[in-house]
């Protein structure tokens, strides 16, 4: 007798596109720029799959873009190239998807450790004016709690 | 001769339709229907007529607003921490000598004060224009050990606090 496989093929097969069509497919990859050290942090979150803001102590680059600047620029919001490159990261951001926007846009600031706070701030400010609703701060792990390292 | 006179003719073969796949199929989208159906219920509620009531003594205390403002000076640091409400209060934590120093102080001065408010849940907080990066990481990670919300405000802000409150603004 010879054994009926349609039945289970026809399962698995439909199991399998299933599978295919509700799964998603995200990676995360951190390039370091040479000479960029990351902060150490004790929090246990993994890093999200989102937009790369990469912050040194010379200059932003917006990775999507290829898009860099000077940082201090950023401390006058009303000098020229401020505004050009807001307005550049505005057409980014108005030109995803409106799920994507409205689920609660999410960005990935890498900056080194030295960076100073002014600039992280005016950086910041300027990102989450152009319609980043969530800036995650992307470190590197630590195992033990208790103090820094 | 005769064999071929009486033979029956030929008749088209017509295979049996094989339905067990389609039924497979079918079964399989009834399930997956069935389970991904939502069944609403419409409901009736009556609204009474609308009143109108003044609630003069506030069920819920404003909120405290803390803010904390961390500083450098040289090699080490201040911290402040400041708080509205009621009773408005502060603490105050100069010549903090290091950044291990500094994560000691921020956990200890925050656990304080979540203990005192335990319904605080956010905090803002701001540092010097020049701390670096590394410290602000160190600085959130003891704040979040009591307060998970944290909000980023101005190093200018952060700095007119502290002078307000008598301590050297930071290093410019």
């Amino acid at each position: 007798m010879q054994l009926q496989l349609t039945a289970m093929i026809d399962i698995f097969s439909m199991i399998v596109i299933f599978l295919i069509l509700g799964s998603v497919f995200g990676g995360t990859e951190l390039i370091l720029p040479p000479g960029f050290t990351l902060p150490a942090s004790y929090s246990k979150e993994s890093v999200e799959s989102a937009p790369q803001l990469y912050i040194s102590s010379t200059e932003a680059h917006f990775a999507p873009l290829d898009l860099r600047i000077e940082a201090g620029k950023f401390g006058d919001p009303e000098s020229e190239a401020t505004k050009a490159h807001a307005k550049a990261i505005g057409a980014y951001v108005a030109g995803l998807p409106q799920a994507q926007v409205s689920s609660g846009l999410l960005l990935n600031v890498i900056a080194d450790k030295a960076v100073p706070y002014r600039d992280i701030f005016n950086i910041v400010r300027t990102y989450r004016a152009a319609g980043f609703q969530t800036v995650l701060f992307v470190t590197t792990g630590k195992s033990t709690s208790g103090a820094p390292p | 001769m005769s064999n071929t006179f009486f033979e029956k003719p030929h008749r088209r073969h017509v295979s049996e339709l094989n339905i067990v796949p389609v039924l497979d199929m079918l079964t399989t989208i009834i399930f997956f229907l069935l389970l991904s159906t939502s069944f609403m219920e419409f409901n009736k509620l009556t609204v009474p007529p609308a009143q109108v009531s003044t609630i003069t003594d506030p069920v819920a205390p404003p909120p405290l607003q803390p803010r904390l403002a961390v500083t450098r000076v040289g090699a080490s640091y201040q911290v402040l921490l400041t708080w509205a409400g009621p009773v408005p209060g502060s603490v105050k934590q100069a010549d903090v000598a290091s950044a291990q120093a500094l994560f000691t102080v921020l956990s200890k001065v925050v656990k304080e004060f979540k203990v005192r408010f335990p319904s605080e849940s956010t905090l803002q907080m701001g540092l010097g224009r020049d701390v670096p990066f590394e410290d602000l990481i160190w600085a959130m990670d003891a704040v979040r050990e009591s307060i998970s919300d944290i909000v980023l405000y101005s190093p200018e802000e952060a700095e007119a606090e502290m002078l307000k409150m008598g301590a050297t603004p930071g290093e410019t």
